[in-house]
């Protein structure tokens, strides 16, 4: 049954797809598929809450079948459409790119090597003990989002969080799994198949797939990738979701608009504390439309992005009942010791070094240095050429970057310490740590397909095809 | 319409002189030397680091040496030596790369070897607790491996009924000893014992609804009798179960090993 479940996840993240371009690649087909689908699921499980009806395989399985044939009942298979697959098909297999194949050898044994890992081990983290995996268990065993725990406080602190992350694992459970890992393997493989396409677009197959193999095996990540911890999954949707609204605004099309949207609104569904990435786009956003005075898009854009968010503040609200604004102390004012902890762990997490008990260097490698190294470089070449030719719409995704990691910050530092029952260097050695995860993707796709890398990729293209 | 990469070519001029090889073979030895020269580059990141992985060993013997160090004198100086070295080489590169080496060398590497470990680890576990080791490895198998009270809370939910309330033991007599982590947690807790329910000692007032309804005491190290509303004599106190709130009528101290 669970693979039927997990099919099921498929087809209805494809059918959406389907529904808004039909000229998605391969990666994106699979890789957005399960990210859409899957986010589908865990909406499901919300509305069949609010409506009060208890969750079971049969219940899902007719749920999804519907949707999916309300999705797919005026879609026909048209000619150019399948030429379209066929050309990428036959292109791909009539020039063989062999450095890319070399990388993606690598990348298919670390990512074996840590599948099997993941599928052994059930979830033992402290997080996911208290929180994660229990939530999961007891919403498939109980049928309902808001379980019986809530009435003791025994939820965990995850109990208000938005419910994309556990209710995949309770997904999972109601279609028979034993552990719910399966679905961290998979948000795994959705991440470097988003990532690589992503990247694919600008700076061709070798490169992005030499960054995918960096992204992947960046140390604290590729842990990650074994743990039921759902940092690594939020990194997947924030991945797909900055990039591609990134792409649409730079190249434009259809495609990458409602990719964007919507993984921006599944974003803010698996964790409220992503605004910060979801504000600054919606400005930027907001900023394009208005040059291009489509107000439609922007309009569109911004309530799949906000919806999910207000939706889950109410049911937190009036359902759940739990204040989570009192998690920030919005009176705290200027305070240098909090300022000046949490800046010494960002140094050392942006600049490789170490602070206290953590090195960055040894938790993200190489992934923030060559950023900094990339915007040196082009700063310095765009002395030379001009900050427009070098920088472009990239500095749009740079002041995205820029910007949410100022309002993440400003998030941590506005935490009520003792409601968190933590303190700020705890926090920065954890939760910050892992929330770190988000950027990666963000800084490798600008340091893989900045102005010097595109020449540096041109040139090594140019060489191995000997054109 | 726009120049195909062959149009563009031919307008150009002529073509360069083709070797005597096959038109496919130049990007194929091209492909083959950029590959030689990312084996080159992963493996110089790898051996950065490779260092780390003597270091057990290194250690092992040093700690053999150390129990018999006459005669072994000239070595055990040559371990500490190499052991100092490798410990405090902690150059910028090196530390940037640890974290790749790590991935490759224990984990990609060593996951099929640390699978193979630990089923044999469980199964010793499974024959140490007079349990048959014949059978396939559950999850309840796997998480008493890695969870070392999970045992407890198997005890606890074979000896409580599903509405069950348990009081758990105070964090602060325990919170130092990690062989007792989170034992004190009712978030913790109630993953493992779900029906049941459970509280933390000192919360009673937060929770009184749920107070009311205790069940159980669950002791750890002999600490909660204090908790219980009858007195049980000394000779009769368990360092390690769980008691019902009320005196029962006959003995029915449920004992841990």
């Amino acid at each position: 049954m669970l693979i039927i479940g997990i099919a099921l996840c498929y087809l209805l993240g494809c059918s959406v797809l389907l529904k808004m371009d039909k000229k998605f690649s391969l990666a994106e087909l699979f890789g957005l598929s399960f990210l859409i689908g899957i986010g589908l699921e865990t909406v499901f499980l919300f509305l069949l809450d609010i409506m009060q009806v208890h969750y079971s395989q049969p219940i899902l399985m007719g749920l999804n079948i519907a949707a999916i044939f309300f999705l797919t009942y005026k879609y026909s298979v048209n000619k150019s459409d399948l030429q379209y697959k066929l050309e990428e098909f036959k292109t791909s297999a009539k020039s063989v790119n062999y450095v890319a194949l070399f990388l993606f050898c690598i990348i298919a044994y670390l990512f074996y090597a840590i599948m099997i890992k993941n599928l052994f081990w059930p979830p033992a983290e402290t997080d996911s003990i208290t929180s994660f995996d229990k939530l999961g268990r007891i919403m498939a065993a109980e049928g309902r989002l808001k379980i019986s725990l809530f009435q003791y406080n025994l939820q965990g602190a995850a109990g208000v969080y938005p419910p994309l992350f556990h209710g995949s694992f309770a997904y999972v459970y109601i279609f028979g799994a034993e552990t719910p890992k399966i679905v961290i393997t998979l948000f795994f493989l959705s991440l470097l198949l988003v990532f690589y396409q992503l990247v694919k677009n600008y700076v061709g197959s070798t490169a992005a797939m030499l960054f995918t193999l960096i992204l992947m095996a960046t140390p604290e990540m590729y842990a990650h990738a074994a743990l039921g911890l759902g940092n690594m999954p939020t990194a997947a949707y924030i991945c797909a979701a900055v990039l591609s609204t990134y792409t649409w605004l730079d190249k434009g099309g259809n495609k990458y608009f409602w990719t964007g949207a919507t993984m921006m609104g599944f974003s803010v569904w698996m964790r409220s504390d992503v605004i910060a990435f979801v504000a600054p786009a919606i400005l930027v956003v907001l900023i394009f439309m208005w040059r291009a005075k489509d107000f439609k898009k922007m309009f569109i854009y911004g309530a799949f992005a906000a919806l999910p968010f207000f939706a889950w503040l109410l049911y937190v609200k009036l359902k759940i009942e739990l204040p989570q604004a009192s998690r920030f102390d919005f009176a705290i004012g200027y305070s240098a010791e909090r300022l000046h902890t949490m800046l010494s762990y960002c140094k050392a997490y942006l600049l490789a070094v170490s602070y206290s008990e953590v090195h960055g260097g040894q938790l993200y490698g190489i992934a923030f240095i060559s950023f900094f190294i990339a915007i040196l470089i082009n700063a310095g070449l765009s002395f030379k050429k001009g900050a427009k030719t070098i920088f472009g719409n990239q500095a749009f995704l740079l002041a995205l970057i820029f910007m949410s990691f100022a309002l993440y910050f400003t998030e941590f530092y506005l935490i009520n310490e003792k409601v968190q029952a933590a303190t700020i260097a705890s926090l920065m050695a954890s939760s910050f740590k892992r929330g770190m995860f988000y950027f990666i993707p963000l800084v490798l796709f600008y340091t893989a397909t900045c102005y010097s890398s595109k020449i540096l990729f041109d040139k090594l293209e140019k060489f191995r095809t000997a054109s | 319409m726009a120049k195909t990469k062959q149009d563009q070519q031919t307008d150009k001029g002529p073509k360069k002189p083709v070797n005597s090889s096959s038109p496919t073979s130049a990007p194929f030895t091209r492909s083959l030397i950029i590959i030689g020269a990312l084996s080159v580059i992963f493996t110089a990141i790898y051996m950065l680091n490779a260092g780390y992985s003597d270091l057990r060993s290194l250690d092992q013997e040093r700690r053999a040496l150390q129990q018999n160090p006459s005669g072994n004198g000239q070595r055990l100086d040559e371990l500490n030596h190499r052991i100092h070295d490798i410990e405090t080489d902690t150059g910028f590169i090196k530390t940037l790369f640890f974290g790749y080496y790590y991935d490759v060398h224990s984990v990609a590497f060593g996951a099929q070897d640390q699978i193979d470990q630990a089923i044999a680890d469980i199964k010793e576990d499974k024959t140490k607790f007079g349990q048959d080791n014949s059978g396939p490895i559950t999850r309840e198998d796997k998480l008493a491996s890695k969870v070392h009270t999970f045992r407890l809370m198997d005890f606890v939910n074979a000896n409580c009924p599903p509405n069950a309330v348990i009081l758990l033991p105070p964090a602060d007599s325990l919170s130092g000893n990690s062989k007792w982590n989170f034992i004190w947690d009712p978030m913790w807790v109630e993953y493992f014992i779900y029906p049941r329910l459970c509280i933390a000692s000192g919360t009673e007032k937060l929770y009184p609804d749920l107070a009311k309804r205790i069940t159980h005491v669950l002791i750890v190290k002999g600490i909660g009798y204090d908790k219980l509303p009858y007195e049980v004599p000394a000779d009769k106190r368990e360092p390690l179960c769980l008691m019902p709130i009320h005196k029962p009528t006959t003995d029915t101290t449920q004992t841990s090993n």
